[in-house]
């Protein structure tokens, strides 16, 4: 059934994109990479002796615990080295020296630790970029008038460090008429940053917003608190850059484009409500994180894949990351968005999307019932 | 006559004076969310929950002023109004000083325009001095 899906894939990979760029070429090429797994052994869900991570993935995700306590030690340290000794009340240009000082420093401090560089973290999301342009070019299920929107749209997405998005923050403020000292400016710009980062930016979070997506450098060297080291790091990366990137061209942005995924989900739920407006956007973000971590682990043994899919799902099993309003339950979301992605059942060699456990993908429900 | 009694007296004692706050932050990817609350009687208790949890109690004094301010900016024509979409959404306010209760939902910065801009830069500036207060007056539970 796979080969037939990707045989559909490629078929109609013509009317999508130029063959000839170099671009194309490497993302056909990556497609192909793609369908390596079609003659795998998969484990049978009801062997007792099956991988836990393909009886409940839920469960295996949250039965990996942190190993360490780095970035609670930097996030200490920073704060006393930085923001104890601060003046109370401190000037505007104390503020920004402090702030961009623990800033700079944290995120120098994070990228030592994890050995990650700056560059790499950069050819991650363009990475992640190049497979989702694959998937949007060549799928024939999205609809046509809006593939290349879509596709540009991805590839227009920029990655920004924290005293970059300040920067552009402070430059917003001013095409807003907004009358200030620069000093004044760049004091409310940290305020924002430090909302959604941290003030050391060590808050485990990124987002994205009007094109850019910002990685706050908590969320990385949380990773490094499972004991993982830098391929896994960044594999694990991966989920986070596909879910962001896919919010520039989620539900919300393209309903039409998910209609089918729609029904699919409210058939497997049994509720009308999972494609609320704001659980339908989380879950279709998903379904790109999982095609772009799919892709990082293709090579990866299926076990150690599934180790790196619980670091990447860091946050989900915590209490506060349920219901509100209408976001969809971490359980739901590892076990369904995830756990039943087909490409992650692939790299994890768990069994393959059944009529009785569907993926729901862009071409609905997969197998058809 | 216990229960109806209990029934009248506890709506009334939580009526006149208190000053409230919830600041809620989820993250994403996973939707995780930190949360910041202040409830003030005789003195404020405070309750943080974030990747760790924290508690601490204050006087008075320290948050009714900073609360209140807050309450004035949001209360000052607010753009509340907006759709702000779950992934975009950086805090769900609550605040009561007794009197007024202001609801708000902040999103990320850049959908915020002209004078809004203004207003909300503000508020966010007003909130994280809020959050490092909240902090400062709290001890890591073990």
């Amino acid at each position: 059934m796979k080969i037939s899906f990707l045989l559909l894939l490629m078929t109609t990979f013509s009317f999508a994109a130029d063959y000839g760029s170099p671009e194309m070429k490497r993302t056909i090429g990556i497609l192909d990479e793609m369908n390596n797994r079609i003659n795998y052994e998969y484990c049978d869900p009801n062997d007792p002796n099956a991988p836990a991570y393909c009886k409940n993935l839920y469960e295996y995700v949250c039965s990996v615990k942190k190993k360490s306590n780095l970035l609670g030690v930097l996030d200490t340290e920073t704060s006393r080295k930085h923001w104890d000794i601060l003046p109370d009340p401190a000037t505007h240009a104390q503020f920004n020296q402090t702030a961009r000082t623990a800033i700079t420093l944290s995120e120098t401090n994070v990228y030592k630790v994890t050995q990650v560089e700056r560059d790499e973290i950069r050819l991650l999301l363009s990475d992640a970029k190049s497979v989702m342009k694959t998937f949007i070019s060549s799928t024939p299920f999205l609809p046509r008038n809006k593939v290349k929107e879509m596709h540009d749209k991805v590839n227009s997405v920029n990655l920004k460090y924290g005293t970059e998005y300040v920067t552009e923050l402070v430059a917003h403020s001013k095409r807003q008429g907004i009358k200030g000292s620069d000093e004044a400016l760049q004091k409310q710009a940290y305020a924002i940053y430090m909302s959604a980062c941290g003030k050391n930016g060590l808050e485990v979070n990124a987002f994205y917003e009007s094109g850019s997506i910002v990685l706050c450098p908590g969320l990385v060297i949380s990773l490094k608190d499972y004991g993982a080291n830098k391929e896994e790091i960044k594999n694990a990366l991966s989920f986070t850059f596909g879910h962001e990137l896919g919010h520039a061209i989620d539900a919300s942005e393209y309903p039409e484009a998910y209609d089918k995924m729609k029904t699919c989900y409210q058939n497997v739920s049994g509720s009308q409500n999972i494609w609320e407006a704001d659980s339908a956007s989380e879950i279709s973000s998903d379904y790109w994180g999982g095609i772009v971590l799919s892709h990082r682990l293709k090579n990866t043994p299926p076990a150690d894949s599934a180790k790196i899919i619980a670091y990447a799902m860091d946050g989900f099993c915590n209490e506060s990351s349920g219901h509100s309003g209408a976001h969809s339950e971490g359980s739901f979301r590892v076990n369904q968005s995830i756990g039943k992605h087909q490409l992650i059942a692939e790299v994890l060699e768990c069994a393959p999307p059944s009529k009785e456990a569907p993926f729901c993908s862009l071409r609905g429900t997969y197998p058809a019932p | 006559m216990l229960l109806y009694l209990t029934l009248i007296f506890i709506p009334f004692s939580f009526a006149i004076g208190d000053t409230s706050l919830s600041i809620e932050h989820p993250r994403n990817p996973s939707h995780q969310k930190d949360s910041y609350i202040v409830n003030c009687k005789k003195n404020c208790d405070l309750k943080v929950t974030t990747s760790a949890k924290r508690q601490g109690t204050s006087s008075v004094v320290t948050f009714e002023s900073k609360i209140n301010e807050l309450i004035a900016i949001a209360a000052a024509d607010f753009p509340n109004d907006k759709k702000i979409k779950a992934h975009q959404v950086l805090y769900t306010i609550k605040a009561s000083d007794g009197s007024r209760n202001v609801e708000l939902t902040l999103g990320y910065p850049k959908s915020y325009l002209g004078e809004d801009y203004k207003k909300y830069s503000d508020l966010i500036v007003k909130l994280e001095e809020l959050k490092s207060a909240i902090l400062l007056n709290t001890t890591e539970e073990k």
